[in-house]
């Protein structure tokens, strides 16, 4: 809408301001505060902020959205995975390069182009060639430019001690070596084609216990791994580390804004809030080349969380607080004018909607409304014309609600990335009451698994855990049946659930260990790879919740997760029964059985490749003969891929995102 | 005779004994009135009608609110109503007078809503300030207050917020100035 919000856009786009100027590498670059953005009432916009701030910045800044940690013990771990994962993600497609190869490439080129300036290139005219590599560092080290990309996998090693000792002396205080940091850059930049090797300079990059033979072979030091057996704390620890590296290195390219959103979900738990403030205070103390923005409705703020945060810690959010409008009346004509256009009402007929009267009698009293109330007003009005009585304008059920949530998660592939926090989230707090099980915390030395459940005769303990490090495996296995073997010694049964994602690779893979874990999975290991249409209705239950919490729906946050609770039965009764077993339910029930994982993975190739395909040719082109059902059922829950047409003639389509 | 509802549930009544919704609306007011400060829920409300009233019962209910009698909250799926006079039970002329204060003149109202509202924002970081803390601060009557405000709402010098019913103490909610048939927690002035 014109003008709405203006002035708190141009707040937030000036606070990050001084983070943009100045000459590259920018060693200094911190921001005094936190930046915190609330709405009096739900419905102002604080997330369209966040996201037309992104537009306002263009490329200049790499946004990292951060939903609630769940686990104070594992916060680190869980805003570096989300900012790894932003930057792995590829833009402008799947096969376009990501930001951490821009991030990587301005890095290496600033250090090439210091390396030429001081003599040690040959043959070329260094003030020339070093302003080319600095012109555009993605092109002429991300392999576009042959001449140059071929002349770096050449003289990396080289260059490194150079390079390596350039950027200590640039005053950056790397946590990591500097010369772990640059080959980890390098080999990601030059393995677009090598799958493995590329994950593992991301999983280094996320803090994970990597397996130092093989990440020596990148010349990783091995002082810069975690190792497998490092408590959760010290864990933790290296993600923090890794995190304000990586802020550091951002002086090369542009900066962070890492927008910590649905705050509210912080306000039912003390600890937790507590924890999100320490968190708050060290970004703005330890992070440079990053604007840590923090948005959240004003009352949960001041009456839950603000009093739970440390008296030093509460000076480190900017004061005054941006906070957010609601439309006058112009921006309301505009705002109901789009939507009447966007559903193709005729002009008289809107005329009649948008009557001087009403819109005067909406605003008489107030001179300003939330958007979301005044679409509310709208929406009763639209009834009231229609015939039909409306006082209060009617809200979608829970149902269909979640059914968006869910449908929302699906149609935007980027946002199924692993979110451990909600996964312990559904566990913790949502199965708390199904069927008399007994939630509670598992303080485990090593992280490895965070939460107990205790059913009648029977104990589950969750872990989540994001690495595939065999050691690091060998131990949860062995755990795991130590804890089934002590469980068995006064007559309960035992497994230990490790919920993964289908970007996970499968556990165990093809480690020497395998039989062992493979073993370990048929007695009381259940590692758990959630295909994306389970993992979309898991991660839509959350954002449902977050959504009453916020104020956002008519529902109370414990109206949702009753309505929760009771539409995952299938999802809990599957966590709780031994592995394998057959918890019964219909084809239609996601949760009460998944495709064989090696069909998934079939119909993701035969119908990304074919783009379009019925379903007789796409039988016909799998590796091995499946049903038409057990097809369909796999091609359900790939996201990417549309079932089209009915009974007599389907096909699939592939999907293509915006 | 008068005969409410259909089928299975229908109720026959002599016309001359028949509820009104207007007798009904009157009862619920007088009712409601001394239950002021209470959020009731319609089977409440429903405990204090007849067989037949029930019948009337939600058009009378509709009819109340609209009319500003009573107020309907609502809370998740769930409405309550409150009595209008909740909203300013507080004023100084219902307490047990101690000491009270002379009362302002429009020009000091004004003048003393802004400082005491300057001096909230200072002190708390935010432009949208509580209600009762801003009465407090100001140290005018409710009534007063609620009038400036809706006065200065109108011309566009104060922003009304809603703010979080189920977070606010009661001494905030006593506060709260209705527009629309919603209590208001918050406001911003433009000073």
């Amino acid at each position: 809408m014109t003008g709405l919000n203006d002035a708190a856009l141009d707040a937030l786009a000036a606070r990050v301001r001084p983070l943009l100027g100045g000459r590259r590498p920018r060693v200094d670059a911190r921001l005094p505060h936190a930046v915190l953005v609330t709405s009096v009432e739900p419905g102002f916009g604080k997330s369209h902020l966040i996201g037309r701030l992104l537009v306002k910045l263009g490329g200049d800044a790499t946004l990292v959205y951060v939903r609630p940690f769940q686990n104070p013990a594992t916060c680190w771990r869980s805003i570096l995975l989300r900012a790894v994962q932003e930057l792995d993600y590829p833009e402008g497609g799947p096969s376009g390069s990501t930001p951490l190869d821009a991030l990587a490439c301005h890095v290496i080129a600033e250090l090439v182009a210091r390396a030429i300036r001081a003599g040690l290139v040959e043959g070329v005219e260094r003030e020339q060639a070093a302003l080319h590599v600095c012109s555009d560092p993605v092109r002429v080290f991300g392999g576009q430019d042959e001449a140059w990309s071929g002349w770096l996998r050449r003289e990396f090693g080289n260059l490194l001690p150079f390079m390596e000792s350039e950027l200590r002396r640039s005053g950056l205080d790397l946590k990591a070596l500097s010369g772990s940091w640059l080959r980890a850059f390098f080999h990601y930049i030059y393995s677009r084609e090598d799958f493995l090797r590329r994950t593992m300079c991301v999983d280094w990059m996320k803090g994970e216990a990597l397996d130092p033979g093989e990440i020596g072979e990148m010349g990783i030091r091995p002082s810069d791994l975690p190792r497998p057996d490092d408590s959760a704390a010290e864990l933790n620890d290296v993600c923090k580390g890794r995190l304000f590296d990586l802020c550091a290195l951002a002086g090369f390219h542009r900066p962070f804004v890492f927008c910590f959103d649905q705050t509210e979900l912080y306000g039912d738990d003390a600890e937790l809030a507590a924890v999100f403030g320490t968190v708050v205070a060290e970004m703005v103390q330890n992070g440079l080349n990053q604007m840590t923005v923090v948005t959240a409705n004003l009352d949960p703020w001041t009456r839950l969380i603000l009093p739970r945060l440390q008296l030093a810690y509460r000076d480190r959010f900017c004061s005054p607080a941006i906070e957010l409008e609601g439309l006058d009346i112009g921006q309301a004509r505009e705002l109901a004018g789009r939507r009447l256009e966007e559903r193709r009402v005729d002009e008289a007929t809107s005329r009649v909607f948008l009557s001087a009267e009403w819109l005067g009698g909406v605003f008489s009293e107030k001179q300003r409304h939330g958007a979301r109330h005044f679409l509310q007003l709208c929406r009763a009005r639209w009834e009231v014309l229609a015939g039909r009585e409306a006082t209060v304008a009617p809200e979608a059920g829970l149902a269909e609600l979640y059914a968006r949530c869910a449908e929302g998660f699906l149609q935007k592939p980027k946002r199924l990335q692993y979110e451990p926090d909600i996964l312990q989230w559904l566990v913790q707090e949502v199965a708390r009451g199904w069927r008399g099980v007994m939630v509670s915390a598992h303080r485990h030395p090593k992280g490895y698994f965070s939460v107990q459940w205790d059913l009648p005769g029977r104990r589950v303990v969750f872990g989540f855990e994001n690495g595939s490090n065999w050691k690091r495996w060998e131990g949860i296995a062995r755990d795991s049946a130590a804890l089934a073997e002590g469980a068995r010694a006064v007559g309960v049964g035992a497994k230990s659930v490790l919920l993964r994602v289908r970007r996970h690779p499968p556990i165990p893979g093809s480690w020497r260990i395998a039989p062992d874990i493979e073993a370990a999975k048929r007695s009381h290991l259940h590692v758990f790879r959630l295909t994306d249409r389970q993992l979309a209705h898991l991660y839509g239950a959350h954002e449902l919740y977050a959504n009453a919490v916020q104020g956002d729906i008519s529902a109370s946050g414990v109206e949702v997760m009753q309505f929760v609770r009771g539409r995952l039965e299938s999802f809990w009764r599957r966590l709780s029964e031994p592995p394998g077993a057959d918890i019964g339910g219909d084809a239609s029930d996601i949760f009460a059985r998944e495709p064989e994982e090696i069909l998934l993975d079939e119909v993701h190739r035969v119908v990304g490749e074919a783009l379009f395909i019925g379903l007789e040719h796409l039988a016909a082109r799998m590796l091995r003969p499946w049903g038409d059902a057990a097809i369909l059922d796999a091609c359900r829950h790939e996201p990417a891929i549309e079932v089209v047409g009915g009974d007599g003639a389907v096909a699939l389509r592939w999907r293509t995102y915006d | 005779m008068v005969v409410f509802g259909d089928g299975r549930n229908a109720l026959a009544v002599l016309a001359d004994r028949a509820p009104t919704g207007e007798a009904l609306a009157r009862k619920i007011d007088a009712r409601a009135s001394m239950k002021r400060g209470c959020a009731l829920g319609r089977e409440d409300v429903a405990a204090w009608c007849s067989a037949a009233e029930e019948f009337l019962l939600d058009g009378t209910l509709r009819l109340l609110v609209k009319s500003g009698r009573l107020i309907a909250l609502r809370r998740g799926e769930a409405t309550f109503y409150t009595h209008a006079d909740s909203f300013v039970a507080v004023q100084p002329g219902s307490r047990p007078k101690v000491s009270e204060p002379e009362k302002p003149s429009g020009h000091d109202v004004r003048f003393r809503v802004v400082e005491a509202y300057r001096r909230l924002v200072e002190r708390d970081g935010f432009s949208n300030v509580i209600i009762a803390d801003l009465r407090r601060e100001a140290d005018i009557s409710q009534e007063q207050l609620v009038a400036h405000l809706l006065d200065q709402s109108r011309c566009g010098r104060a922003h009304l917020g809603r703010g979080d019913w189920s977070l606010a103490d009661e001494a905030t909610r006593q506060a709260a100035v209705i527009v629309g048939g919603e209590p208001h927690l918050r406001v911003r002035l433009v000073v």
